[in-house]
C-alpha cells in the first residue's frame, strides 16, 4: 500500500503550430506523508500546470501523460464523478489568490459546508462543528462562518481557505503560492501552520517562486525550468550544495538581508515560452557552463549525493557521480 | 553648494473611510541629500504608496509642505508644479500599465520632452529617447516595438528611461521590481545600482522587501500604521532594530542562505489586525506593551537611528 502523491513521468502538451508543444515535461515527483516538498520556478516553468494536473483540472485543450496517483488511486484519465470524489478528500488545493478562489455570494460557513458534506454524509450541525474544528485548526474562531469573503483580511482569508482545504482531512495537499499576496509576517503564520500540518501527517506540495519560504519550512525541495524538474533532493542538500547552474544563477540572484551593497549576480536573457523552447538543454542559451553536447539530445539525470538528482550535462562544483538512467 | 534634491515636511493624509477616518499618513518628515538614497518599507496599508504619491504631487497632501530642489511643491500653483516636474522621475509597479499602450517604445520615452520641452523638434526628440533606451540596456530592435511587445523587465527598463530622459537628481521608485521573477529582477536591480553610481542619482525607494534595501539604498524609513517608527542608516537599523515592529518584520522574513535559516515562531492563534487608535498604533500585537503606551503617541526623535517606541529593545 503506498500512500501519498506520486507524480511519474507527467508530460502536458498543447496545440502549437502543426504540432505540440510540451508546457510540462516528463515530471517526476513524489510527496511523502509528513513532507513537505518545496516546488520553485519561475513564471512560466509550468509549475501551476502540474499542481492543476495533480487534481484533474488541467485545461480541456491541454493533452495529458504519464500518471499520478494518490494513495493508489489514478488521477490521470479518470472519470469526472471519480475525481469529484478523490477532490478534497484525498488530495486537497489552497490557491495563491484566495479572493478570486472563494466564492463571494456564500459565507465561508456554507461554503464549508457544501465541501463536507459532499464528502461525508452528516447532517448540518455535525458538519457545522467539523467545520468549527478546522477554522480553529487554521487559527481562526467560529465567528468567521458568518463571513462573506469580502469581510475578512487576505490573511484570514487564506486561512479560511487552508481550513476549507483540510476540513475533510486529505492526505495530500497542493498549495500554489499560498503566501505571495501576503505580508512578510502574515506569511510567517501561514508557514508555521503549514509545518503544523505536515508534522501532524499530510503530505505537502508547496509551490513558490521564493527560495526563502523553501528554505524556511520544506523538507525536500525541486527547481523547474521550462517544463522540467532541474534539480531535486532533500532541502540542505539542494541549498548547500547546489549543482544545476540554474539553481546556482537563481540563488546568486535572490537578495538577502545583510548583503549590503553587493551587486548580484544576474542570469542573463529571459524566462524562455516553452512554445520556443531550446532543443537539448533548455537552459543552454543563459548558462555559465553551456558547451556543444548541451544542444544535442536529452540530458542526462545524474545523482550527485543520495536522494540528490540533477538534469545537466556540467553540473556545478563536483565531479560526476553515477549516471541514472 | 549643493540643493537637497528632496525635503519631507510634516506632511500628512486622511482619506474619509464607511467606518470613519483613516490616516494614511501622518507627520512625515525627512530630507534626502543630494547623492543619498531613501527606503521607505512597511507592510500593505502602511503608508508607503501614499507617501510616494503625495511627495509626487499625485494625490493632493492634507498638510506640510514637499520641497524639490529648495523649491516648494506641494503649494505651488499648477503652472509652478509642472516646471518642477522635471525635477523628479517615477517608476511604478506595473509597468505595462504605466505605459501608453497606443505609443511606440521610443514615442513613450520622448513623452516628457513633448510637454517639457516644447521647442525642441521631434527628431531630436526621437534621438534622446532612443539615446535613453540603448542607455539602460534595450536592443534597437525594441524601439518601434509597442508595449504589448515586451517582456516585463524589457518594460520596466523603458519606464526608467522615461523618468531619466529629463536628468532629474531624484527618481521616486514604487516597487519597480516587485511584478519581475527573480533573475529578471537582478538584472534591474544591477541596472538602477549602476545609473544611481554614474548619474549620481539619488532614489526614494518604496518596497516591502526588506532584502532589497541595502541594494539601492543607505538610508531606511520603517512604516507602521501611516506613521514612521524607525529610521536610520539602512545597516544600524537591520543590524540592531530597536522598534518591536521592525523586529517582528526581520524576523518574518525567510533567508535561503543555509545555516541562516529561522525557526518559524509558533503560531498566533489571533494575531490582531488592527491598529490601536489611540497612544501606539502597534501596541495591540506589541510582546512589550504596558499600560503608558495606550496614552501616548511615542515621538520618532532625530537622532541618526530615530525609533518611535516608549519601551524600545536594546
Amino acid at each position: 500500500m503506498s500512500s501519498g502523491l506520486f507524480i511519474n513521468n507527467l508530460t502536458l502538451e498543447f496545440a502549437h503550430g502543426e504540432g505540440r508543444a510540451a508546457a510540462v515535461n516528463r515530471c517526476d515527483l513524489t510527496i511523502r506523508p509528513k513532507e513537505i516538498v518545496g516546488l520553485v520556478g519561475e513564471s512560466g516553468s509550468g509549475k501551476s500546470l502540474t499542481a492543476l494536473a495533480c487534481l484533474g483540472l488541467t485545461p480541456p485543450n491541454c493533452r495529458v501523460s504519464g500518471s499520478v496517483r494518490v494513495d493508489g488511486d489514478q488521477i490521470i484519465g479518470t472519470s469526472e464523478a471519480k475525481l469529484a470524489a478523490l477532490r478534497g478528500r484525498k488530495i486537497a488545493m489552497i490557491f495563491q489568490n484566495p479572493m478570486t478562489a472563494l466564492n463571494p455570494y456564500f459565507t465561508i460557513g456554507s461554503q464549508m459546508d457544501g465541501v463536507i458534506r459532499q464528502h461525508f454524509s452528516l447532517n448540518r450541525s455535525e458538519a457545522r462543528s467539523e467545520a468549527v474544528a478546522a477554522l480553529q485548526q487554521a487559527g481562526l474562531t467560529e465567528s468567521a462562518l458568518s463571513r462573506y469573503p469580502h469581510q475578512m483580511s487576505g490573511g484570514q482569508l487564506q486561512r479560511a481557505m487552508i481550513a476549507m482545504a483540510i476540513a475533510c482531512k486529505p492526505d495530500v495537499l497542493i498549495a500554489d503560492e499560498p503566501t505571495t499576496a501576503l505580508d512578510v509576517t502574515v506569511q510567517a503564520r501561514i508557514l508555521s501552520l503549514l509545518r503544523t500540518l505536515a508534522d501532524q501527517g499530510m503530505g505537502i506540495l508547496l509551490i513558490t517562486h521564493d527560495l526563502g519560504v523553501v528554505a524556511q519550512v520544506a523538507d525536500r525541495a525541486a527547481v523547474m525550468y521550462s517544463g522540467s524538474i532541474v534539480e531535486s533532493g532533500d532541502l540542505k542538500q539542494v541549498f548547500s550544495a547546489a549543482a544545476h547552474p540554474y539553481t546556482v544563477g537563481l540563488m546568486q540572484s535572490s537578495p538577502v538581508m545583510g548583503m549590503g551593497r553587493r551587486k548580484l549576480l544576474a542570469i542573463p536573457g529571459v524566462v524562455p515560452d516553452f512554445r520556443n523552447r531550446l532543443a537539448g538543454c533548455a537552459f543552454r542559451d543563459r548558462c555559465t557552463q553551456a558547451q556543444e553536447v548541451c544542444s544535442a539530445g536529452a540530458t542526462p539525470r545524474t545523482s550527485v549525493a543520495a536522494g540528490h538528482e540533477v538534469h545537466c550535462h556540467f553540473p556545478i562544483g563536483q565531479a560526476l557521480g553515477a549516471q541514472l538512467t | 553648494m549643493t540643493t537637497t534634491p528632496l525635503k519631507v515636511q510634516n506632511i500628512s493624509k486622511r482619506y474619509q473611510a464607511q467606518h470613519g477616518t483613516v490616516h494614511a499618513l501622518r507627520d512625515l518628515s525627512f530630507e534626502i541629500h543630494a547623492g543619498r538614497s531613501m527606503s521607505i518599507v512597511g507592510e500593505s496599508g502602511c503608508g508607503k504608496t501614499t507617501a510616494a504619491y503625495c511627495i509626487a504631487g499625485l494625490q493632493p497632501v492634507d498638510g506640510g509642505t514637499v520641497y524639490f530642489a529648495g523649491e516648494n511643491f506641494s503649494g505651488a500653483s499648477r503652472g509652478q508644479q509642472k516646471r518642477l516636474r522635471r525635477d523628479f522621475g517615477i517608476v511604478f509597479q506595473n509597468p505595462l500599465s504605466a505605459l501608453n499602450p497606443r505609443m511606440r517604445i521610443w514615442q513613450n520615452v520622448a513623452e516628457p520632452l513633448r510637454v517639457h520641452e516644447s521647442a525642441m523638434n521631434s527628431s531630436t526628440q526621437q534621438l534622446q529617447a532612443e539615446f535613453m533606451l540603448e542607455r539602460v540596456g534595450l536592443g534597437r530592435q525594441h524601439f518601434r516595438a509597442f508595449p504589448s511587445e515586451l517582456s516585463g523587465g524589457q518594460l520596466q527598463r523603458v519606464v526608467l528611461a522615461r523618468a531619466l530622459i529629463l536628468n532629474p537628481k531624484l527618481v521616486i521608485l514604487d516597487e519597480p521590481t516587485s511584478a519581475l521573477d527573480v533573475s529578471i529582477q537582478a538584472q534591474v536591480l544591477n541596472l538602477l545600482q549602476e545609473l544611481r553610481d554614474t548619474l549620481g542619482l539619488s532614489y526614494l525607494f518604496i518596497t516591502h522587501n526588506l532584502a532589497l534595501v541595502e541594494v539601492l539604498t543607505d538610508e531606511v524609513m520603517v512604516m507602521y500604521a501611516g506613521r514612521v517608527v524607525e529610521a536610520g542608516p539602512a545597516e544600524v537599523v537591520f543590524a540592531n532594530p530597536r522598534h518591536p515592529y521592525t523586529h517582528e518584520l526581520i524576523q518574518s522574513i525567510p533567508d535561503p542562505t543555509p545555516g541562516k535559516w529561522k525557526m518559524l515562531r509558533s503560531i498566533d492563534v489571533n494575531p490582531v489586525q488592527q491598529f490601536a487608535d489611540s497612544g501606539c498604533a502597534f501596541r495591540l500585537r506589541c510582546v512589550n506593551a504596558r499600560p503608558a503606551c495606550s496614552e501616548v503617541m511615542p515621538p520618532l526623535g532625530n537622532q541618526a537611528h530615530a525609533v518611535a517606541c516608549l519601551h524600545p529593545l536594546l
